[in-house]
């Protein structure tokens, strides 16, 4: 019995023998280590088995579960400790009915627990990282209040909040929050507070330092704000982890119960740290897009409120972006009406296939075209002017994948430049038609003061000569006299009435119509039938055009062309042929004679007004004629000349140039 | 008296206006002038005339006149280029040359000094005074000037 008792005594589980009315008949060492601090020997009959045992025996004798296994867990002087519990019915010395076996399993347990809490850690993390995952922008608050709530729970906490510093570092602001009830939800005032009102907190915050305090009177002096804050709603403990972002604090998460004395061990530490990693990259992940959506919406609404045209183009030269008013001069509705579409799609062919090259090559060799004028028909026919800029769009790695272009709209100035061209030209116009007609004002002062001088001043002589000659009472003379006297004031006279010709073929309107030329020849030989007659002239014509231009004028010409030929014919009978050769630039046509012709020399003068080639004596006429031939035919835009040698014929030709009907004027 | 103040020196009349030949020889006539002259109807004959060419190739029907009276404005060459023959031609320029013409345009009075003329003249409006230009005409260039004679 003895080699049993130091058997037991020894054994390191405790083992007790009861009575059936629970007294203890023996315990060894172990269990009173277990169940008291007293020493065995003194106090083996007051030994009392805690509550929690002698219930779980009690369960095993009425199961009678013999040697099925129990437990409990029992709060022993050196801490709390968890043991199986066996019963076993064994009569013994001292009215011992039962045997007790207690088995410590207080490390299996923690190792237990511990195995569970990693996995039931584990699993939330991942649901929580998994939430996130999953998430749109739009869902991220509501993921992490939900996040909140259930870190909350699994931490056994009563509140969870998440605190976010502005850019700068100097405020910060709870944006989210979870609360069981038993701690007052995070007030308002909460938002946007300057850190500076919390400089402890802040400081240890910022130097990424883990808050964990077990009871707010673990506050120094200086957090005496922040003491006030946290009782106010009834916090008793509390650990906070910072939130960095590549080094950079950008706020705090934590957790906190009203519990006054929690420990806050690392398992929550490390339970925020990982999930304020996921908020973090959450929350980063979000302001940047944030960021771009941002700035997409100012580049956006910055392209689309400018006037110009701005689009961007794929490789192949479709259409990729384009702005509001590139749409519009497009007619296209919206985007995607020219989303993937190409030039060919929108212009003309030929249009599209040089906008294709140009575009082709720029993505090609990377050199921008910078500033080409170019036009466009726009889907109504109208053409557009453009100031266009294309450069090449390059991937990250600088390889041309596309292009962006910008076209201006200049046609308001190009129209403004094309007036002011076709406005000067008018009155370059203008000017040369004052110089000229200045120029034939001078040759008609000159030849008033020349030309008309001649006949006045044989009047006046010769009326001085007759005078004399009537005193001398020579009757030849003085019928001499007369004759001069008389010849000299008709052709003053005709002088007069051709001069008034010339001016009126340079002066009077124009009016421009189809004429059929040998209807004009009809009228000019009805007008010389007599001369003709005089003269026994032969006259030949071939099949003359119809023309744009003006009727009397062009009778005019050939009545004075025709009646030249009529007039300095030679020895023989005028044979005069009208001839016409159609050119490149419209017709020339010729009135030909057999007469005496002209030198070579003289065949500019003759067209000069007043210029004769022979004198009085053997031609009629002013000299006026050919003035006035030339004066029409350069109406007409064309120009006169001669072809002649003395003695073999002149053949005097004029070029009517093709003129388009909406041309005249 | 002067050395070329030969009695019957010709003088050459270049005139295309028949009514101002006509007042021309009436002058000379008026004026009792012993010098011949000789008319001519434009540029053309004047050098025809002094070239003796054409109608003109017998030395009597073209002697060499003493003086030429030269209007400005005639048809084919005008007065301006037959002056510049003239006086271009070593042969012929010491044959004193008057524009006789009724152009008083300071352009065509430079022009002709220019070119080389010796005299210059408008022609008088009336009778009277063109018989009294012809005479003084006549009183300077043949008995007031000394002029090269005819050595050649």
């Amino acid at each position: 019995m003895d080699i049993f008792r130091e058997l037991v005594d020894g054994q390191g589980d405790p083992v007790v023998c009861l009575r059936d009315d629970g007294c203890v008949t023996y315990i060894n060492a172990a269990g009173v280590a277990v169940v008291t601090a007293a020493p065995l020997q003194t106090v083996k009959q007051d030994i009392k088995i805690p509550s929690e045992l002698l219930a779980e025996i009690r369960r095993l004798q009425a199961e009678d579960h013999e040697g099925m296994a129990g437990y409990v867990s029992l709060r022993t002087p050196a801490g709390l400790r968890h043991f199986e519990v066996r019963v076993k019915r064994s009569p013994g010395p001292d009215g011992a009915e039962w045997l007790v076996l207690l088995r410590n399993v207080t490390e299996l347990r923690i190792a237990q627990r511990a195995s569970q809490y990693r996995s039931a850690f584990a699993k939330l993390v991942s649901e929580v990282a998994s939430r996130f995952a999953g998430a749109g922008l739009d869902e991220f608050d509501d993921a992490i209040e939900e996040s909140l709530e259930r870190i909350g729970i699994f931490a056994q906490a009563d509140a969870s909040y998440l605190f976010q510093f502005s850019e700068r570092g100097d405020r910060m602001s709870v944006t989210h929050s979870w609360s069981s009830g038993r701690v007052a939800p995070l007030p308002e005032q909460l938002h946007d507070i300057d850190a500076q009102t919390m400089t402890w907190w802040m400081s240890r915050l910022h130097r990424a330092e883990v808050v964990a305090l077990s009871s707010l009177t673990e506050l120094p002096e200086e957090a005496q704000v922040e003491r006030r804050i946290l009782a106010a709603q009834g916090v008793g403990s509390l650990v906070d982890v910072p939130l960095t972002y590549k080094g950079v604090p950008i706020g705090f998460m934590g957790l906190s119960s009203a519990e006054e004395g929690r420990h806050w061990s690392q398992d929550e530490v490390h339970l925020l740290s990982i999930v304020g990693q996921v908020f973090t990259n959450a929350l980063q992940h979000k302001r940047a897009e944030e960021a771009l959506a941002q700035e997409r919406n100012l580049l956006r609404t910055l392209i689309d409120n400018l006037p110009d045209y701005i689009y961007a183009k794929d490789a192949e030269s479709r259409f990729i972006l384009n702005n509001s008013a590139h749409l519009r001069l497009l007619r296209a509705k919206s985007p995607e009406d020219v989303a993937g579409k190409s030039d060919y799609d929108m212009f003309p062919r030929e249009l599209a296939s040089q906008y294709y090259e140009d575009e082709q090559e720029i993505i090609r060799s990377g050199h921008p075209l910078v500033n080409r004028e170019e036009s466009v028909i726009t889907e109504e026919g109208e053409r557009r002017w453009l100031l266009t800029t294309k450069v090449p769009l390059c991937d990250a790695d600088g390889v041309p994948v596309g292009l962006v272009g910008m076209s201006r709209d200049i046609t308001g100035r190009k129209q403004m430049a094309e007036a002011l061209e076709t406005h000067a030209r008018l009155l370059e116009q203008a000017n040369a038609d004052l110089r000229m007609r200045n120029q034939e004002l001078d040759e008609f002062t000159y030849i008033a003061s020349h030309d008309l001088q001649e006949p006045l001043r044989k009047l006046v002589s010769f009326t001085d000569a007759l005078q004399h000659d009537m005193k001398a009472g020579d009757a030849a003379e003085i019928r001499r006299d007369l004759d001069i006297i008389a010849s000299a004031a008709q052709r003053m006279q005709r002088l007069v009435r051709d001069l008034l010709a010339l001016s009126r073929s340079g002066r009077q309107a124009m009016e421009w119509e189809l004429v059929d030329l040998n209807e004009c020849v009809d009228l000019a030989l009805d007008a010389l039938e007599i001369r003709m007659g005089e003269e026994k002239a032969e006259f030949a014509k071939e099949k003359l055009p119809t023309v744009l231009g003006d009727r009397t004028l062009l009778t005019q010409l050939f009545q004075n062309l025709i009646g030249n030929a009529l007039k300095f014919h030679g020895p023989d009978a005028p044979q005069v042929r009208l001839t016409a050769e159609e050119g490149d630039d419209g017709w020339v046509l010729g009135v030909q004679d057999n007469g005496i012709g002209i030198k070579q020399e003289y065949s500019e003068q003759i067209f000069a007004p007043f210029k004769r080639l022979h004198g009085r004596g053997s031609y009629e006429g002013t000299g006026i004629g050919l003035a006035i031939c030339r004066k029409i035919v350069e109406r007409h835009g064309g120009v006169i000349w001669v072809e002649s040698e003395p003695g073999k014929g002149a053949h005097f030709k004029f070029s009517l140039p093709q003129r388009e009907a909406e041309q005249s004027p | 008296m002067n050395a070329i103040a030969g009695k019957n020196s010709v003088i050459l009349l270049v005139e295309d206006d028949p009514d101002d030949q006509e007042l021309t020889k009436r002058a000379f006539r008026a004026s009792r002038l012993r010098n011949e002259l000789r008319i001519v109807n434009d540029g053309e004959e004047a050098l025809d005339y002094l070239y003796r060419r054409g109608p003109f190739e017998s030395p009597s029907s073209a002697p060499r006149p003493s003086l030429i009276l030269l209007d400005l404005n005639m048809p084919k060459l005008d007065g301006r280029a037959v002056l510049e023959r003239i006086k271009e031609d070593p042969a012929l320029r010491r044959i004193p040359v008057v524009i006789l013409t009724t152009s008083s345009q300071e352009e065509d009075v430079i022009r002709s000094y220019e070119l080389g003329v010796n005299s210059y003249m408008a022609k008088p409006n009336r009778m009277d005074g063109f018989v009294q230009a012809i005479r003084d005409l006549e009183h300077y260039w043949f008995n007031l000037v000394i002029l090269p004679g005819r050595f050649s």
